[in-house]
């Protein structure tokens, strides 16, 4: 049993095995598929969700596949031209672990008390009357915003890392190839994949 | 007793410059360079003597050190950049 600390938390490519790390990315995947499912959200971008009510599980799986498979594909591609060393393994549990705090997200934004503020806000806006809202409204929605955004920096963090250990990076200008890559996945996904995804 | 590598001083590798035999106490002065195992750190020895150990597999070196295949594989590849920079 391997001890957890911060280093485990923020890199856990560097202590756990191949094996170990595909396991869990692959069953958090398929429990993330399900939860997108019951809670009937979309996958409408690698790093963005939208409700979408009549979605179906094999839609769902389909997006999380995709969410997985373009940046790991896209991402070995890259590590191989660094390093050649690289296995697309390191890189595919690497795409799948860093998707567990996104997963996460889903949980607080269908808390009841976060939905209701969400509810309120929308509805203001639509009849433009922003200045009514009730302060814990807008306390509740800053707070769970800041909590989604801190869970999508973990989430990038991972993938960081996970790159990092995969390939071996050692240039700055690694990192930004790395960043470069990401946003050309998920400009592929958006206009490219997601609209084929209707027919699912 | 460990045997220093760099200079305590300036920290510049070091240089043999006397041999003893401890059977006829026999002397030999002179200006030798260290063989290149011994010029790498305690640490990268007992890496290199551990790879060796594990009939040179990396995987069993990372189940060993509790530690993952891509980190280790990294370890290594940073010593095989080390040594031959070290070699030129």
């Amino acid at each position: 049993m391997k001890k957890l600390n911060w280093k485990t938390i923020f890199n856990p490519f560097e202590k756990f095995t191949e094996r170990q790390l595909f396991i869990c990315g692959l069953a958090t995947s398929v429990i993330g598929s399900f939860l997108f499912w019951f809670f009937k959200q979309s996958n409408d971008g690698i790093y963005h969700i939208g409700p979408e009510p009549g979605i179906s599980f094999t839609k769902t799986l389909a997006e999380t596949t995709i969410c997985i498979l373009l940046p790991c594909v896209l991402l070995t591609f890259v590590g191989k031209l660094i390093n050649s060393k690289t296995r697309s393994i390191d890189l595919l549990n690497a795409t799948m672990i860093h998707r567990i705090p996104l997963t996460t997200g889903i949980w607080i934004i269908q808390l009841p008390f976060i939905k209701i503020s969400t509810n309120e806000i929308m509805a203001a806006i639509k009849n433009n009357a922003v200045q009514s809202l009730p302060g814990s409204t807008l306390w509740i929605s800053t707070l769970s915003s800041m909590l989604l955004l801190l869970l999508f920096v973990y989430a990038i963090v991972l993938l960081v890392n996970g790159f990092k250990t995969a390939v071996n990076v050692k240039k700055r200008g690694q990192y930004v190839v790395f960043a470069v890559t990401l946003i050309l996945a998920e400009v592929i996904y958006r206009f490219l994949l997601y609209p084929r995804l209707s027919k699912f | 007793m460990k045997l220093p590598v760099f200079c305590p001083s300036c920290e510049n590798p070091l240089r043999v410059s006397q041999l003893k035999c401890t059977n006829c106490t026999t002397e030999v002065n002179g200006d030798y360079d260290l063989p290149l195992y011994l010029k790498l750190s305690r640490e990268e020895q007992e890496f290199i003597m551990a790879f060796f150990l594990a009939s040179g597999s990396i995987k069993e070196m990372a189940r060993q050190a509790n530690t993952s295949y891509p980190t280790m594989r990294n370890r290594m590849d940073d010593m095989i950049e080390k040594i031959k920079t070290m070699e030129k």
